[in-house]
């Protein structure tokens, strides 16, 4: 009986003890090296020279579709073939999303 | 007799109670936000979803962004890494990393893009055959998700990523978060076609203003970024990404951004779509843009 008790003990110890020790490593991430496999992208981090915006001047005009404006006129008409399939005449022109957050957010980053 | 059934049945009530107290941390792990496990959502395919900056000086970097946009930051740094995770207004925003730039390497700091994909692997087939480098293979960001770095056929870097959780939502970026990308390169339509057959966008012409094509990368309805020609005067340029932080006084910040150590590379002028823009760089050298953005923009036009 007393064999008994004690492998029921040792059980039941490993039954709690195992998944502790697993959800302990999934919340804390493991071991300490978690971001050494970012680090060793350094080399593709760094870009080389060439960010001379003095080109630019008042043409640098990059934003996004706005509602209302003109300039937002869709063209192409006389390109001819492009290289990529154009959005069809028809399409609404999107803009960026609309409306603010709502208390919870779809996902955990931005 | 009695005895035995006593224990046995202790032994059983203790047995039960261990493996819930097990299942239960098993659970609360598995909801932790720093352990979102992957799930079966769809991704937000072909949205910038996190930017990353590495940086010589991190700390010169937390002053200056938290100075010019408010941002905040945690830090996840691991042994010897520096690393922290910027927030605006409690939102997470971007990760920081330093790592040492040698004196005299041509190199200068730029922030890369991630954008979402659903599956790493099919991405990269996609992306590599249509002609892009691979800079960094397939690799797994804790917390983040898988991702893998390339420079596009024109040399611009970019990432792709399958986050570990749900994309961020399709909402209007607050102030202080990034609210627009553009890519700046020689071929606007050639890089249109490579992006388009990676990520599925749809391409819409907003038209040439001289020799600058304006082109328009959408996907789920909503634009994601624009594809805009280098200047011919700019020979020495390269393809780039360029991110856009949204602020609602882009002079105003432009000038603390000088305050703060940093430079401005295009001065605040109204875009085309009228909204005030500019570039600037941090004290590291690394570029970023400023968009102003009022709600009654994001509509929708119908032709």
């Amino acid at each position: 009986m007393m064999n008994l008790t004690l492998s029921a003990w040792r059980l039941a110890l490993l039954a709690g003890a195992v998944p502790l020790l697993v959800s302990a490593c999934v919340a804390y991430g493991g071991p300490a090296t978690q971001y050494e496999v970012g680090v060793e992208a350094g080399p593709g981090y760094y870009e080389p020279y060439g960010f001379d915006y003095g080109g630019w001047g008042g043409d640098y005009r990059v934003a996004p579709y706005r509602d209302g404006m003109r300039g937002g006129q869709r063209g192409g008409a006389d390109h001819g073939a492009r290289a990529f399939r154009a959005a069809p005449s028809s399409r609404a022109m999107p803009s960026i999303p609309s409306g603010a957050r709502s208390g919870a957010r779809s996902g955990g980053r931005r | 007799m009695l005895s035995i059934v006593l224990k046995t049945r202790r032994i059983r009530h203790c047995i039960g109670l261990m493996l819930l107290l097990g299942l239960t941390c098993m659970a609360q792990a598995q909801n932790s936000p720093a352990s979102a496990a992957p799930t079966d959502q769809q991704a937000l395919v072909g949205k910038v979803v996190f930017l990353e900056l590495v940086t010589p000086d991190l700390m010169a970097a937390q002053r200056f962004y938290g100075g010019l946009l408010g941002w905040t930051f945690s830090e996840m740094s691991s042994g010897t890494v520096k690393y922290v995770e910027a927030r605006a207004d409690g939102q997470p925003v971007a990760a920081l990393m330093q790592k040492e730039l040698a004196a005299g390497a041509k190199r200068q700091p730029a922030w890369l893009n991630f954008i979402a994909v659903s599956d790493v692997d099919a991405a990269k087939a996609a992306a590599l055959h249509r002609g892009a480098k691979l800079l960094l293979d397939s690799h797994t960001i804790p917390h983040r998700g898988r991702a893998a770095i390339f420079a596009d056929p024109q040399g611009a870097v970019f990432a792709i990523l399958a986050s570990s959780s749900i994309d961020p939502a399709d909402v209007l970026a607050a102030p202080g978060e990034w609210i627009w990308s553009s890519l700046l390169t020689r071929d606007p339509d050639a890089a249109a076609a490579f992006y388009q057959d990676v990520f599925g966008y749809e391409v819409f012409d907003l038209g040439k203003e001289g020799d600058i094509d304006h082109l328009m990368l959408s996907s789920g309805n909503f634009a994601r970024a624009s594809v805009n020609t280098l200047p011919s005067s700019w020979s020495k340029a390269h393809a780039h990404w360029l991110s856009y932080v949204r602020v609602e006084n882009v002079a105003a910040a432009a000038q603390r951004a000088v305050t703060l150590g940093g430079q401005v590379l295009v001065a605040p002028h109204m875009d085309r779509h009228g909204g005030m823009l500019a570039v600037v760089s941090d004290p590291q050298g690394a570029p970023f843009g400023l968009l102003e953005w009022s709600e009654a923009n994001s509509k929708e036009q119908t032709k």
